[in-house]
């Protein structure tokens, strides 16, 4: 996946609901890759969108999918903790 | 500039340490641009309005700008090393690996032998090194040998080496009288004392006094005829003695006389190079064996001219008193037949051997000739009979089979040259071969990673005065192609070609029946040239094509790809240097069973100064479609080269250049790693077996041959001799 189409992902995904600037999606694609988390590589577009481009496509490493794994555990449990706090178990 | 160009500048302008990194991030930044500026493109709005809004949904260019260098900064402080580390450690490396090679392995660039053996001075004991080398201070072989006497004056071989160096040069021209006739013997009378059972004493004495008291000349009447050992007959002259001083005369035939008394006859020179060898560590390299084998060459000889000179004065002499004295010229030539008796059994080599021969040969003409003049015709016939036996027995010993042509293939390049056609030669060529092989393989990969470092160390230094001169933006950058590319350049371009020519090399030289390089080395020479084009076109070739890539992906401006159909040219000829190869190939191992000696090594052997009347084509053409290949290589690589000259192309040339510097000093540190060791160990293996019969040379050829057999009947003739004197 290139940077505008994570945009892109991320806006439909979300119904647009996130107000961010697109610009500051490379830095933070640049310290996932600084980390080894994520790995960018350069490919042609492909020729029916952008004929004779090249973009950079991200792709997560097994790493970053480490990193995931555990990130979205911690994210789950955060939100299982709020969610018993604010509601009692409502949810 | 465009709005976009500068949004883009102003983004990316604190990443200009890096300008890999800058341009990388530009590069993706302006994709998102007009990725972004499309899209609302086609929602309706104008180019400028588009890429207005595009630049807008971007941010705020200082934050974005400071969050880009605050997300690379760690980076580029670590290619920032990374890079210095690139150019300033790789190609020193790369050199050291070569030198490290060169100094250990690479014999031919070294004219001193001893240097790079696995025994030199400093593996040795302070006493073994004095008795291999002498003196450290010693300026010559002579001075090297009294040094060794001087520290161990009992040794009767160490001062007889010594003497022999001495009396070499002391003893002047031959049929003169010695110039330093007082000295010599007082040399040879210390001798005497420190080995008193040892003949060579007194029959060196007897040699120099009676060259100094008489004068030889061939008799132009009286001949003898002898069968040599092809069964033709030649015909001798007989000598003719006149003396000048007659009381030294007879202080040489007493020497003569008292050396017949002693027990054995040695001549201490090969017993000193015996001595040297014994001490001398197993063989680990190839190198070892060339160095023993030109420590056994340097062997100074006894004088052979001075012994033939003897036994010629001695029949002579005897001839000359048969008038006067016949009891005293039979006692005579009975005495010089037993002093030959005597050198021959002792000799340690053939030419020693074949002196001694022919000693006895004339001693026993001579003594059938003073029996006739006696008119006792039966003795007469008996010496002649002793004559014949001892030539049939040289020219049996010589029918025997000798190293045919089928065996000389597999001999190798070194035992083909100092090893003669010795009749019942016992000998395993295998180990030496093989290890010749590999030091020669060894060699050949120094050549090409030598090449690589100079081409290497040739593009750091072009990238290094097109930095200095260039503004920044057209510097040279030093790109980071990726581990994963460089290893798989290596892999391609290096790994895989070697290790299938090395599959190939083991099993065309592990069999016991493979051939040397004797008869091979128009061959091997063209396999070495079409693994070093092999690897020199695709190291190069992958190199270039990973750096163009990535010069691409950065938005330089790059040559166009050319596909094979537009190298026709390139393609047809390397197509039929292929074919060539290939024929080639298949002819050589087809021809070689039949082919005769001349023709497969004519080359070699002439470089080595023995003449063959062969043709040589077969061996030679190897030789030039290597040189071909190379050539064609070359100019392929160069012709490529100078496609990159043109202007717009002058930051993708510099680039490649200064990126293409530490690719090639990588592969040279691996090949040099791997190879090299490998290669190593290979020589190493082979080289330790090297004993037994598989080590030959100069000063046990006697030993290993039926020629053991003639010294044996020496022997023979010797104690038939010793009852005689006894009766």
């Amino acid at each position: 996946m290139y940077g505008y189409e994570l945009v892109k992902v991320v806006n439909a995904r979300t119904n647009g609901r996130l107000e961010w600037k697109e610009g500051t999606l490379y830095p933070t694609l640049h310290q996932l890759e600084s980390r080894g988390l994520v790995r960018g590589q350069w490919a042609d577009a492909p020729a029916m969108e952008a004929p004779g481009r090249k973009r950079k496509y991200y792709s997560i490493t097994p790493k970053g999918r480490a990193e995931l794994t555990r990130r979205s555990e911690e994210w789950r449990q955060f939100t299982q903790a709020v969610n018993a706090c604010l509601f009692g178990g409502a949810l | 500039m465009s709005g976009a160009d500068e949004l883009i500048h102003l983004l990316t302008d604190r990443l200009s340490p890096d300008p890999e990194l800058q341009r990388d991030v530009a590069a993706e930044l302006r994709a998102h641009l007009e990725d972004c500026a499309a899209e609302f493109r086609q929602a309706g709005q104008s180019d400028e309005q588009a890429a207005a809004s595009a630049a807008k949904a971007m941010g705020d260019p200082r934050e974005l700008s400071d969050q880009l260098w605050q997300a690379n900064r760690g980076r580029m402080r670590l290619r920032g090393v990374l890079r210095w580390a690139a150019g300033a450690a790789l190609l020193p490396a790369a050199v050291a690996a070569v030198a490290i090679l060169v100094l250990t392995h690479g014999w031919p660039l070294r004219p001193d032998l001893q240097f790079g053996s696995s025994w030199a001075p400093e593996r040795l004991t302070k006493d073994q090194a004095f008795l291999l080398y002498g003196d450290p201070q010693a300026r010559s072989r002579l001075e090297e040998a009294k040094s060794i006497s001087d520290r161990w004056p009992d040794n009767p071989v160490y001062y007889g080496n010594y003497a022999i160096h001495q009396l070499t040069v002391w003893e002047g021209i031959n049929g003169t009288p010695p110039p330093h006739l007082a000295e010599g013997l007082a040399m040879l009378d210390k001798g005497e004392r420190i080995d008193p059972k040892n003949a060579y004493y007194n029959y060196a004495k007897a040699s120099w006094l009676i060259r100094a008291s008489s004068t030889l000349a061939d008799d132009p009447k009286h001949t003898y005829e002898l069968r040599d050992a092809r069964g033709q007959v030649t015909t001798r002259p007989f000598s003719l003695i006149t003396i000048q001083d007659p009381a030294m005369f007879r202080r040489g035939l007493e020497e003569f006389r008292r050396g017949l008394a002693k027990p054995f006859f040695a001549s201490r020179s090969i017993d000193m190079t015996n001595e040297r060898l014994a001490l001398l560590p197993q063989h680990q390299k190839f190198l070892d064996v060339v160095r023993e084998a030109e420590m056994t060459a340097e062997t100074i000889l006894p004088d052979l001219q001075g012994w033939l000179g003897l036994g010629k004065s001695l029949s002579a002499y005897a001839l000359a008193r048969v008038g006067t004295d016949g009891q005293e010229a039979i006692g005579l030539t009975r005495s010089a037949v037993a002093m030959a008796d005597q050198m021959g059994k002792g000799s340690q080599t053939l030419i020693e051997m074949f002196v001694a021969v022919s000693i006895r040969a004339t001693a026993l003409a001579s003594e059938r000739r003073v029996y006739a003049e006696l008119g006792r015709q039966n003795m007469a016939k008996q010496a002649q009979q002793e004559l014949d036996r001892q030539q049939d027995l040289i020219r049996d010993i010589r029918s025997r089979p000798s190293l045919d042509r089928d065996q000389i293939k597999h001999t190798g390049m070194l035992w083909s040259l100092v090893t003669p056609a010795l009749p019942g030669l016992r000998a395993n060529f295998a180990p030496l071969r093989t290890a010749e092989t590999w030091a020669v393989t060894q060699f050949a990969l120094l050549e090409l990673l030598a090449v690589l470092v100079v081409i290497s160390a040739a593009l750091a230094v072009i990238s290094a005065v097109s930095w200095a001169i260039n503004r920044r933006q057209n510097r040279p950058m030093l790109l980071f192609v990726g581990w994963r590319r460089i290893a798989r350049i290596c892999l391609l371009s290096i790994v895989l070609p070697l290790a299938v020519y090395g599959v190939y090399a083991y099993a065309v030289t592990a069999p016991p029946d493979a051939y040397g390089l004797n008869c091979s080395a128009g061959r091997v020479v063209m396999e070495f040239a079409v693994v070093v084009s092999v690897v020199c076109t695709l190291l190069l070739g992958l190199s270039y094509t990973a750096v163009r890539k990535r010069c691409e992906e950065l938005g330089l401006e790059v040559p166009p790809p050319r596909h094979l159909r537009k190298r026709w040219i390139v393609v047809l000829l390397a197509s039929l240097l292929a074919l060539a190869v290939i024929g080639y190939e298949i002819y050589w191992w087809s021809w070689i069973p039949t082919a005769r000696p001349g023709e497969w090594a004519g080359p070699w052997y002439e470089w080595a100064g023995v003449s063959v009347p062969s043709p040589t084509f077969p061996s030679s053409f190897g030789v030039i479609l290597g040189g071909t290949m190379l050539v064609f290589t070359a100019i392929f690589v160069i012709v490529e080269f100078a496609r990159l000259l043109r202007k717009r192309l002058g930051l993708f040339r510099r680039t490649l250049f200064r990126s293409l510097s530490p690719i090639l000093s990588s592969a040279v540190i691996l090949v040099a790693i791997v190879c090299g060791y490998a290669l190593s160990r290979a020589e190493s293996s082979a080289a330790r077996q090297i004993v037994g019969d598989a080590a030959m040379g100069f000063t046990n050829e006697i030993e290993k041959s039926d020629y053991s057999l003639l010294r044996q009947q020496f022997g023979t003739w010797q104690a038939q001799d010793a009852a005689e004197m006894a009766r």
